[in-house]
């Protein structure tokens, strides 16, 4: 009888903890997220300030961009190469014999203007500069450097966020223009080389989808995505605790959140290219 | 340190040189128009654009020779259209544009019609506007027909239609068995009269081949030519018979007058009349008229 009893106060405790640990699952990620919305608020604003001064992080905004840059265009160039040929042979075999032959050459164009290359590139960037960006950071805050600027009386934002951010928005642009135009080059000679089509179909497809919109459309993604790659990276490297093992869970945080967030401005960028274009 | 950024600024104003020259080429590239080359520009009022936008192609006699730079809509029905022609390409001021769809899809092409003017086309110049009888016409022309086919088609496919069709098609399998049925209980008869039918042919083919043939057909070709010789003679008395009928509807000759004086048809008529009353009087009355003696 007590045995019983006693079971079916514990079974009752059972389903209070759960009904109690729900809303405060729920509570605790609303907090997170709004602690994490104030924070990206914070240092939207902490480097909007900062990017008043120029010259203080001139030297460092080159070197970003030029790593950002300079190194990341030949994996951005082979990856914009790859995605355009397999674009092509992919509609190749989808549409041969059943809709006009130089559809492929709209496709490709459509695909690579306004998705591929855009996305295509901010995703390899994630990894290459994101990751980066989370490490170092997360080293330099783990390590105490950044404690160490604060102490000899340098903003840490305009030395170690401004540079990256700002490079990261100015580069991805290019690079995403050269992707774009390489994708559809690679494209083209994987649909005359392996397809049914000749140049001239491929390009009347090409030029038949083209409207202004689309080019501009993907310059301005690009744009988007460099500042959000760098931010993030930025936020999660300086929020890192925990000696290497943080370090090492802030690269995989920010490669993750980096991510999310480019396929999130990406699906909202979709409604201005809907809307616009 | 200094060194370094150098290089580095270098690296990037490469990098920004590259992308800004494969942006700006790939744009004319994407837009049709070759990179530096030189063009004019001419206007056109649409009613309506149809789907016409800009980098649509601008094509004359099927080459393409422009490109469509601006569509804008200027009021309720004006449609202002900036079209790029290439300056090698002078066309007469006054040419028309026509809006056409091209391809599966219906995507729009501008086709210019050369004018007859000497002077042409200025940098500036609004063109005249042809009508088109595109593929949305031909469509609606198609859709018509297609609608007329499907009302034969509805009317075809009536349940009483079908209803009499599925009696036919239920009633096939007893027919096809009634005539397996009559061949097999004929096909004594039906063998026989292929035999008959083969023996006749044989006969046939016998007597063909014989003279006897070839006598008949001189017969019937002699008896032919005499008929046609009768013909004529039949004709000639024919002629003959409608001339005496023409004169006797005429009045011409004893029978004309006979046939055509209705007074002597009265006269007649009265001696007939006067003679049946004398017959009639001297069997009533024969002493009368006849006087008998002896002595």
């Amino acid at each position: 009888m007590n045995s019983s009893m006693a079971e079916t106060e514990t079974q009752t405790q059972d389903v209070g903890s759960i009904l109690s640990r729900v809303p405060a699952a729920v509570g605790q990620g609303v907090i997170a997220v709004l602690e994490h919305s104030a924070g990206l608020a914070m240092l939207t604003a902490q480097t909007v300030v900062a990017a008043a001064r120029p010259r203080r992080y001139y030297g460092a905004l080159v070197a970003q961009a030029y790593d950002m840059g300079v190194r990341s265009l030949p994996v951005v160039v082979l990856v914009a190469a790859l995605s355009g040929a397999v674009t092509s042979q992919q509609s190749g075999y989808q549409f041969t014999g059943t809709v006009p032959i130089w559809i492929i050459g709209s496709i490709v164009a459509a695909s690579v203007l306004t998705e591929l290359g855009p996305v295509i590139t901010a995703l390899v960037l994630v990894g290459r500069i994101g990751a980066r960006i989370g490490a170092e950071l997360g080293t330099m805050v783990v390590t105490e450097q950044v404690d160490a600027l604060r102490a000899v009386g340098r903003d840490p934002i305009e030395q170690l966020v401004v540079p990256r951010v700002l490079a990261g928005t100015l580069v991805l642009p290019p690079l995403v223009a050269i992707a774009d135009f390489v994708a559809i080059g690679a494209g083209w000679a994987g649909a005359v080389i392996t397809l049914p089509i000749t140049t001239s179909e491929f390009v009347y497809g090409v030029r038949s989808y083209y409207h202004d919109f689309a080019l501009w459309f993907g310059l301005i993604k690009a744009a988007v995505f460099g500042a959000t790659i760098t931010f993030i990276g930025c936020y999660i490297g300086m929020k890192a605790r925990g000696g290497a093992e943080g370090v090492g869970r802030t690269t995989t945080a920010v490669v993750v959140s980096g991510t999310v967030a480019i396929m999130f401005w990406d699906a909202v960028l979709a409604r201005l290219l809907k809307a616009f274009g | 340190m200094a060194r370094r950024s150098k290089k580095l600024e270098l690296w990037i104003g490469l990098l920004a040189i590259v992308a800004t020259v494969v942006t700006f080429w790939g744009y004319y590239w994407l837009t049709g128009q070759p990179l530096g080359e030189r063009g004019y520009h001419v206007y056109a009022v649409l009613p309506n654009a149809a789907g016409l936008s800009r980098g649509s192609q601008v094509q004359m006699s099927g080459v393409e020779v422009g490109v469509v730079r601006n569509v804008e809509l200027v009021g309720a029905g004006r449609v202002v259209v900036r079209v790029w022609i290439q300056r090698s390409l002078q066309i007469p001021r006054d040419s028309r544009i026509l809006v056409e769809a091209v391809g599966v899809f219906g995507d729009k092409v501008v086709r210019l019609q050369p004018g007859a003017a000497a002077d042409p086309a200025a940098d500036g110049d609004t063109l005249g506007v042809a009508v088109s009888s595109g593929l949305m016409d031909l469509a609606g022309t198609l859709g018509e027909k297609a609608e007329t086919l499907l009302d034969q088609l509805d009317k075809l496919m009536a349940d009483s239609t079908i209803d009499q069709v599925h009696g036919t098609v239920a009633a096939l399998p007893g027919t096809v068995r009634g005539v397996e049925r009559l061949v097999r209980e004929n096909s004594g008869e039906f063998a026989a009269l292929s035999r008959s039918l083969r023996e006749t042919a044989e006969t046939l083919n016998s007597r063909l081949a014989s003279d006897e043939i070839d006598q008949a057909l001189a017969d019937i070709e002699a008896t032919a030519a005499r008929l046609a010789e009768v013909s004529e003679d039949f004709k000639d008395a024919a002629d003959r018979l409608a001339s005496i009928a023409e004169k006797i509807d005429n009045g011409e000759g004893t029978l004309g007058l006979m046939v055509n004086d209705s007074a002597l048809y009265y006269d007649l008529r009265d001696a007939t009349r006067s003679l049946t009353s004398l017959t009639q009087d001297i069997q009533q009355n024969p002493g009368r008229y006849i006087k008998l003696s002896v002595f």
